[in-house]
């Protein structure tokens, strides 16, 4: 290649959830855009000889490979490794990122997330805010996102169960989702006889329960097979029939020849110019050499900890703290979501759970933002419920219940007689952001390239530990009306992912330039063509799975870029 | 035209594309898998195995008996299969442990794996066989080998690195319940004690159901790998 480059209309950086979608939309509107992308290019047939419990290295696409950040709970402490593994391990550098191998999970936020600071004090006063929190409403509401969320769905394929269409309750969905504009594409996925049996427990003890909205195609769509349950979701799909960007959106843009994906190419520095404004990028091509890209705009869509640590590492005269940090709010208000989870016994019952994963589940809703009461609970917010299926036997040989051996003659009885009778629930808390929760450049620790990882400060509040406590004591209670004999934390309570999946904050969209990075379009407010998309951007967390959020606002963003490429274009 | 076979029909819909580029086929009655990729690699390159997999030569031996360790010496292999051996015991129910290959397993992956893993195992297994005296652990009795083991569980045996039991106990159960790929969990014994079928890629509503009888299939990811295993 000759340096620099031929410039480019629109560069994104990262074509996962929140790339993806965008590169959908700007190159159907006949903008053309080249996608960076670090990882490699795979297909199912590549994904298909990871079909193991124990490889989770997708020919090393792992972002972990090159990205793992630090931890420490707060600023006085030294770093230390994580109490929970980082689950950012399972965070992938690849063609369409972590839609291929997420657990398929496509929630909604409600109308009320993205107004829960007003809302909290309305309802309960000041005070219920916790010291430090700076829990804000989005410079965006759920009506003006509604027909992106709409074209997602349309676009990639999701089954589900509507339960409010335009203001009318509909049976058989969430009764607490805010209004959608039609049903969902698909019906809701398979049935399984244990998620059957969560529904009878939820609604014993009064709850509302419904099929969780998944991207697993529960019948053919858009020239793809339905959904097979092999129960290797988590390493990605063998078949097409997971909705991830690569086989929903990505490989579209492709066929409108207006998009150019360069595989294994690590973008190293986002370049600005003495006006403060982007101008491309430099990054190591497959082969190792250094590049420089020009662009006309860059979007960084790299998943949060990439996102933040490419701005920090790209200052310049303008810029001395990093790109579009003059105001100091990159890596500010971070928030990693909070999980707490059971397992639990049900003798004699072959569950047989070997087969689906974590979008084939019946989840609830009645203890998630405000459905419920908080006076004197000690926290606001909540969490969304959900019990699955997919299970894999390493995992189930290492869970076992208080007391029961774990090693010998009397622990392969157990395994023998209970390993297929065992089940679990899962609960995702809204963490809040705090003052003191942030992301920095460790100043110590570097990747194998030489650039400084992203060091991240967090840990639980005490709203967050209440909220988990809260909640684990429900989740006790739906197991035993479910039938189980004895559960046992699959998950502990009170312990944060400190490095996740999940991840929020840190360049927060909002309309005040002193507080925060991007605007409701993701576009830098000291950067006027620099677009950032994905959790980094959210003001606060809900209790959803992010990625179809992710992807409706990468659409609503992208929509925005290309009606006005003109005057944002550099 | 039954449930199973409707539903098996969906699945493979749209069937001409779906063969085309997967080059994998569900038969609609029987499951059968059949493979191959007739390439290891995609257009675009992927191309390393998994860590645990990177630069081992993963000859399945032919007899258990013979296997020549490749990270362990030959005392420290005896120590360790003596172990494994009260960890996951042959009974009743099935082959246990070493049956199952858990000492190729933990003996390849060690040879993968960093420095200090190798060391906790060398210190772990010469500080077993000396606490056990002259004979070494292996000489020990089942019972007096149990003893022995449970006051490693609690870390009160003298030069016992810390870590060791568990180290020892996560890759016996990782061996047992793997893969059989890695070497462990031979002819499956591992799965068909903990009820799991293998990889299935086709779950029927029906086989989901609780009580339902789902028969094992075997299936190791080796199948999918083509020549590239």
């Amino acid at each position: 290649m000759s340096n620099p480059l031929p410039k480019a209309d629109v560069l994104i950086i990262g074509l996962g959830a929140a790339g993806g979608i965008a590169a959908y939309v700007l190159a159907d509107a006949g903008i053309k855009v080249v996608g960076l992308e670090a990882g490699p290019y795979l297909t199912n047939k590549d994904i298909i000889k990871h079909y193991d419990e124990q490889d989770m290295g997708w020919d090393g696409a792992s972002k972990a490979a090159k990205e793992i950040p630090t931890w420490r709970p707060d600023a006085k402490s030294p770093t230390a490794p994580p109490a929970i593994p980082g689950s950012s391990m399972v965070m992938a550098n690849m063609v369409g990122g972590t839609t291929n191998h997420y657990g398929t999970q496509n929630w909604r936020l409600r109308a009320d997330d993205f107004q829960a600071r007003s809302d909290t004090i309305e309802k309960y006063g000041e005070k219920a805010l916790p010291d430090g929190s700076t829990l804000a409403d989005w410079p965006l509401t759920y009506d003006e996102l509604e027909p992106y969320y709409d074209q997602v769905d349309y676009l990639i394929g999701v089954s589900g169960k509507a339960g409010n269409i335009k203001g009318k309750l509909v049976e058989g969905g969430n009764p607490f989702e805010s209004p959608r504009s039609r049903e969902f594409p698909l019906p809701p996925v398979q049935k399984a006889g244990y998620t059957e049996l969560a529904a009878q427990g939820m609604t014993e003890l009064g709850y509302h329960p419904f099929p969780q909205p998944t991207v697993a195609l529960s019948q053919p769509y858009d020239d793809r097979p339905a959904c097979t349950y092999c129960g290797y979701c988590s390493m990605g799909c063998w078949n097409d029939s997971k909705s991830s960007t690569r086989v929903s959106a990505i490989q579209k843009a492709e066929a409108t020849g207006n998009l150019e994906i360069r595989p294994n190419s690590r973008v190293m520095k986002i370049l600005s110019n003495d006006n403060g404004e982007v101008t491309g990028v430099e990054y190591l091509d497959e082969n190792g050499d250094l590049q420089t890209q020009p662009a006309g705009v860059v979007i960084v869509s790299s998943y949060l900890y990439e996102n933040t640590r490419l701005l920090l590492v790209s200052s310049s005269d303008y810029y001395p703290n990093g790109l579009a940090n003059n105001a100091g709010n990159v890596g500010k208000n971070y928030m990693s979501h909070g999980y707490v989870g059971r397992n639990a016994l049900f003798p004699g019952k072959s569950l047989n759970l070997w087969g689906g994963m974590g979008g084939q589940a019946t989840a609830m809703d009645d203890l998630n933002g405000d459905h419920f009461d908080h006076t004197g609970l000690g926290f606001i917010r909540g969490a969304v419920i959900f019990a699955s299926t997919g299970a894999l036997p390493i995992a189930i040989s290492q869970s076992l219940p208080a007391g029961t051996p774990t090693w010998g003659a009397d622990y392969k009885r157990w395994l023998h007689d209970n390993g297929n009778s065992v089940g679990s629930i899962l609960a995702q808390v809204e963490p809040l952001p705090y003052e003191q929760h942030f992301l920095d450049l460790d100043p110590t620790v570097k990747d194998p390239l030489g650039m400084p990882v992203i060091r991240v400060t967090y840990n639980f509040g005490e709203n967050e530990n209440n909220a988990t406590t809260y909640i684990d004591g429900k989740l006790e209670e739906i197991m035993k009306a479910m039938g189980a004999s004895e559960t046992w934390p699959s998950f502990p309570a009170r312990t944060p992912v400190a490095i996740n999946t999940h991840a929020y904050g840190t360049t927060r969209m909002g309309e005040d330039p002193s507080t925060s990075v991007v605007n409701k379009y993701g576009l830098a407010h000291e950067a006027p063509n620099l677009m950032v998309l994905g959790g980094s951007t959210f003001p606060s967390a809900s209790g959803y799975n992010p990625t179809h959020t992710i992807e409706a606002l990468a659409w609503h963003a992208a929509d925005y870029l290309a009606r006005n490429l003109k005057s944002i274009a550099v | 035209m039954s449930e199973t076979s409707m539903d098996a029909d969906r699945h493979t819909l749209p069937r001409r594309r779906f063969l085309r580029d997967s080059a994998l086929a569900i038969g609609a009655s029987s499951l059968a898998v059949t493979v191959p990729f007739s390439s290891s690699a995609s257009a675009h390159g992927a191309g390393s195995l998994s860590p645990l997999l990177r630069g081992l030569n993963l000859q399945t031996p032919a007899s258990l008996d013979a296997y020549a360790p490749v990270a362990l010496d030959a005392a420290q292999l005896t120590t360790l299969k003596a172990a494994i051996d009260r960890l996951l015991p042959a009974d009743d129910l099935g082959p246990g442990a070493v049956d199952a290959g858990v000492f190729v397993y933990i003996d390849q992956t060690l040879a993968a794996s960093d420095e200090a893993v190798l060391a906790l195992y060398q210190k772990g297994l010469a500080a077993l066989a000396t606490a056990a005296g002259s004979g070494g652990f292996a000489g020990l009795s089942a019972a007096d080998q149990d003893a022995l083991l449970t006051k490693v569980e609690a870390g009160s045996v003298a030069d016992v690195p810390d870590g060791f039991f568990i180290t020892l106990l996560t890759h016996t159960r990782q061996g047992m319940f793997g893969d059989p790929i890695h070497g462990g969990n031979r002819d499956f014994v591992g799965w068909d004690l903990i009820g799991y079928p293998g990889i299935k890629l086709l779950w029927t509503e029906a086989d989901q159901k609780i009580g339902a009888t789902v028969a094992p299939l075997h299936i190791s990811v080796t199948q999918f790998r083509g020549e590239d295993k």
